[in-house]
C-alpha cells in the first residue's frame, strides 16, 4: 500500500489569466528569452508565461527564489495544453514538391530526401503537448511530479485537482499549474482568441513559513471526482473560469467549480 | 487502499492478447521486422515495431482500434465486460496524437500554401479532424470500458504511459474510484513521424534482427513501434466485494522532471532516479526488495547512459546485483504507448516469473554497468519497477508487486 496522504492545506499564493475582451499580455516580453521563444508554439508561448506571471505574484520570480521556498524536487507543474496542429507551412511545401507521386516507394523516397532537408530538426519536439510544462521546468528549475491533461475543457480543472492532491498527499510542496489555447495552431475546436491561465498552489504552512500571503485556499470534494458532463471550449478557458472565481478569495471548493452554472458562466 | 490489478491486454509486434504477450517473453521472441505500412523501399528508415494484423485499419483510426482491442481483452480478464456504465469506473489513457493522412492531405493542399487556407478551401477537414479530437476519442474508450466515471487524457511524451498508470493508482487511493481502467495506445510508423524521429538522429539504421540493442556498446537509436496495453486497475476492497482476484498490485509510482533539457535527458540520470526513489518512496519498499527492472532502455547511446547511471545511484553497489531488462529491444518503442506495453510486460514477469530478456545485448558498455538479463529466465520475481521517461524531461516510474506479497 502506498503511503499515506499527509493531508495537507493547500493555499493559493499566485494567479495571473488572460482572456480576449480584458487583460492581454505578451509572452515574448514575460519570458524575455528569445532562443527559448522560437522554438515555441503560441499557445506554449502563452502558458509558459501564465505560469511565470502566477510565480511572480506568489514572490517566485526566477529559478532561485523557488529554491528558497523549497527544493527543486519538491515542486512541480501540472499543465493542460490542447493538440497543436501537425499541418504547418512547411509539411504542405514538402507535399506540393513532392506531388502526385507520393504513395509510391520512390515518392515516399523523394518525400524523405527533401523533408531531411525542408523540416524543421525539432518539429517533432514542437508538437508534443508537454513542451510548456517542459519550458516552465527548464526557466524555473522545478524538477518536481509533471502532469499534462489533454482531455479536452475539463482538463483545466484537472490541472487543479492533481496538483491538489499531489500537495496533499506529500509528494510536492509547490505546484505550478497552467493552461493556454491559441486558436490558429490548434488541432482542436476552441473559442476566438488567446486564453491563458496560471495558479500557483503551496502547502499552506510553507507559504505561511516564507511569508507568503495566501489569495486563497483551495480544497477538493466529491464532484471533481464524479462524472461531469462534457465541458465545452478550451482548457484555458476553463482555467481562466477557475482563476476569477480563486482572485475572490476565501475557501474555494474544485466542487464549487465544477458546477455547470460556473462553467457555463465561464463560456 | 490496496490497487489491484485485475485485468490486463496488450497488442503490439509482440502479438494480440496476453498469451501471445507471454509466449513471446518465455521464448525470447522479438517483433522488430521490415516496414510494411507503406512502400519503404527507398525510406531511409527500413524496420520497426508493426503490429501484423491486417483487420486492423491504417492512419487515423489505428490507435483508438488498437485501444480497443486491448480495453476488450483488458474487461473480460477482469470479468467487467458487459457491466452498465458505472460513474465510479473511471479512464485514465495516454493516447498519441493520430497521424496525418499524407495523400489526401496532398491532393487538397495542392496549390495551397498556409495552414489557414487548407483549412478555409477543405471545411470538411474540420469533421474529419473532430471525430479524432482527444476528448471524443477518450468519450468513445469510456463508453467501450463502462466507465462513466472522470476520463483523463494523459500526455508526458514516453512517459505517458506510466503517468496514466500512476494516476489510476492515486484515483483508487484517494477512494475516487472503484475501477480505473489506464493504458496507453499509439501508432507511428508513419513516414512523417519517422522523418520527425529521423531529423532528431534517433533512430537506429540497422538490420531488423538487431536493430535495436539497448545498453550495448554499439547501439544506435532507437526502432519505433506501435500497439496499446489496457490494465484495470482496482481498490481492494471493491476486487473482493465481486470475488475478483489480484493478478498484482501496484504498488508505488514516481514522477519528476530533469529540468535540464528538452532533447537531452539529464546525463548523469538525476530526474530519473528521483522517480524511481519516489516510486520506492511511495511502494514503502527498499531498493532491494525489487527483483527485477524494466528499463526504459530506449537504445539510444545517452538515453540508457542516463537511466544506467540512475539505477546505479539507487541501488549502489547493488545496482550490478539487479536484474534489468529493456523490452523495446523485443517491441520496439511505442512512445505514448511505450510504459503501458512495458507494465504489461512487468506484469507477465510477476505472472510467470520470468525475467523477460533485453535481446541484442553483445557487447557489455563500460558506461552502463548493469546486470542485463540477455536470455529468457526463470526466476523469483516478487516486486519490479518499469521506467518510462520521455522528451522534456519526464520521468515517472511504477512499482508491481506480486499479490500476497504488497
Amino acid at each position: 500500500m502506498s503511503a499515506a496522504s499527509s493531508g495537507r492545506r493547500v493555499a493559493v499564493t499566485g494567479l495571473s489569466a488572460f482572456a480576449p475582451g480584458r487583460a492581454t499580455m505578451d509572452p515574448v516580453a514575460v519570458i524575455a528569452q528569445p532562443r527559448r521563444l522560437r522554438a515555441m508554439h503560441r499557445s506554449y508561448q502563452l502558458g509558459t508565461a501564465a505560469a511565470a506571471l502566477a510565480l511572480r505574484q506568489a514572490g517566485l520570480d526566477n529559478s532561485d527564489a523557488v529554491a528558497r521556498a523549497c527544493p527543486p524536487e519538491r515542486a512541480g507543474i501540472a499543465a493542460a495544453l490542447p493538440d497543436v496542429s501537425p499541418i504547418t507551412a512547411d509539411l504542405l511545401q514538402l507535399l506540393a514538391a513532392v506531388g502526385p507521386t507520393l504513395d509510391t516507394a520512390a515518392g515516399w523516397q523523394q518525400f524523405a530526401e527533401l523533408g531531411l532537408h525542408q523540416l524543421h530538426p525539432f518539429r517533432r519536439l514542437s508538437l508534443l503537448a508537454n513542451l510548456a510544462a517542459a519550458h516552465t521546468s527548464l526557466l524555473f528549475d522545478l524538477q518536481g511530479p509533471s502532469f499534462t491533461f489533454t482531455s479536452g475543457g475539463i482538463a483545466g480543472l484537472q490541472t487543479l485537482s492533481e496538483a491538489y492532491w499531489t500537495l496533499h498527499g506529500g509528494q510536492a510542496d509547490l505546484m505550478v499549474c497552467h493552461a493556454a489555447s491559441a486558436p490558429e495552431q490548434e488541432f482542436a475546436a476552441v473559442p476566438a482568441g488567446e486564453f491563458a491561465a496560471g495558479v500557483v498552489l503551496e502547502d499552506w504552512e510553507q507559504a505561511a513559513a516564507r511569508g507568503a500571503r495566501p489569495l486563497a485556499e483551495l480544497t477538493v470534494g466529491a464532484a471533481m471526482d464524479a462524472a461531469l458532463p462534457p465541458i465545452a471550449g478550451s482548457p484555458a478557458q476553463t482555467l481562466v473560469a477557475a482563476v476569477d472565481r480563486l482572485s475572490a478569495g476565501g475557501v474555494v471548493s474544485l466542487d464549487a467549480l465544477t458546477a455547470t452554472p460556473f462553467l457555463e458562466r465561464s463560456a | 487502499m490496496s490497487c489491484w490489478i485485475t485485468g490486463a491486454g496488450a497488442i503490439s509486434p509482440l502479438g494480440t492478447g496476453m498469451a501471445a504477450h507471454q509466449a513471446a517473453v518465455a521464448a525470447g521472441r522479438g517483433g522488430i521486422g521490415a516496414i510494411t505500412a507503406f512502400p519503404a523501399q527507398g525510406f531511409p528508415i527500413a524496420c520497426a515495431g508493426e503490429v501484423r494484423d491486417a483487420t486492423l485499419p491504417s492512419g487515423s483510426a489505428r490507435p483508438e482500434a488498437m485501444a480497443q482491442r486491448a480495453l476488450e481483452e483488458a474487461l473480460l480478464s477482469a470479468g467487467l465486460d458487459g457491466a452498465a456504465p458505472d460513474p465510479r469506473r473511471a479512464l485514465a489513457f495516454a493516447i498519441g496524437k493520430p497521424t496525418l493522412e499524407l495523400v489526401p492531405l496532398a491532393r487538397r493542399s495542392l496549390g495551397i500554401a498556409q495552414p489557414q487556407a487548407l483549412a478555409a478551401a477543405h471545411p470538411e477537414m474540420e469533421r474529419e479532424r473532430a471525430h479524432w479530437d482527444m476528448p471524443a476519442l477518450l468519450d468513445r474508450l469510456a463508453a467501450r470500458a463502462g466507465a462513466a466515471g472522470p476520463r483523463y487524457a494523459c500526455y508526458t511524451a514516453c512517459a505517458s504511459g506510466n503517468d496514466a498508470l500512476g494516476l489510476g493508482l492515486r484515483l483508487i487511493e484517494r477512494g475516487a474510484a472503484d475501477v480505473v481502467i489506464t493504458g496507453g495506445t499509439d501508432a507511428q510508423v508513419h513516414p512523417l513521424s519517422l522523418l520527425e524521429f529521423e531529423l532528431l538522429s534517433a533512430l537506429s539504421h540497422g538490420p531488423a534482427d538487431n536493430a535495436c540493442r539497448p545498453f550495448d556498446r554499439n547501439r544506435t537509436g532507437f526502432v519505433v513501434g506501435e500497439g496499446a496495453a489496457v490494465v484495470v486497475l482496482e481498490s481492494e476492497a471493491h476486487a473482493r466485494r465481486r470475488g475478483a482476484s489480484p493478478r498484482a498490485v501496484l504498488s508505488g509510482y514516481g514522477s519528476s522532471m530533469d529540468a535540464f533539457g528538452l532533447t537531452k535527458c539529464h546525463p548523469q540520470g538525476r530526474g530519473a532516479a528521483q522517480a524511481m526513489r519516489a516510486a520506492l518512496a511511495d511502494a514503502q519498499l527498499p531498493a532491494d526488495a525489487l527483483d527485477y527492472l524494466n528499463a526504459h532502455g530506449t537504445a539510444t547511446v545517452l538515453n540508457d547512459q542516463a537511466e544506467a547511471a540512475a539505477i546505479q545511484q539507487v541501488w549502489g553497489a547493488a545496482a550490478g546485483r539487479l536484474p534489468v531488462s529493456s523490452t523495446k529491444a523485443m517491441t520496439g518503442h511505442l512512445l505514448t504507448a511505450a510504459s503501458a506495453l512495458e507494465a504489461v510486460l512487468t506484469l507477465i514477469a510477476l505472472e510467470q516469473q520470468i525475467l523477460p530478456p533485453n535481446l541484442n545485448f553483445q557487447n557489455p558498455d563500460p558506461d552502463c554497468r548493469l546486470h542485463i538479463i540477455t536470455e529468457p529466465r526463470p526466476a523469483r520475481v516478487r516486486a519490479a519497477m518499469s521506467n518510462g521517461f520521455g522528451f522534456g524531461g519526464q520521468n515517472a516510474s511504477i512499482i508491481l508487486t506480486q499479490a500476497g506479497a504488497a
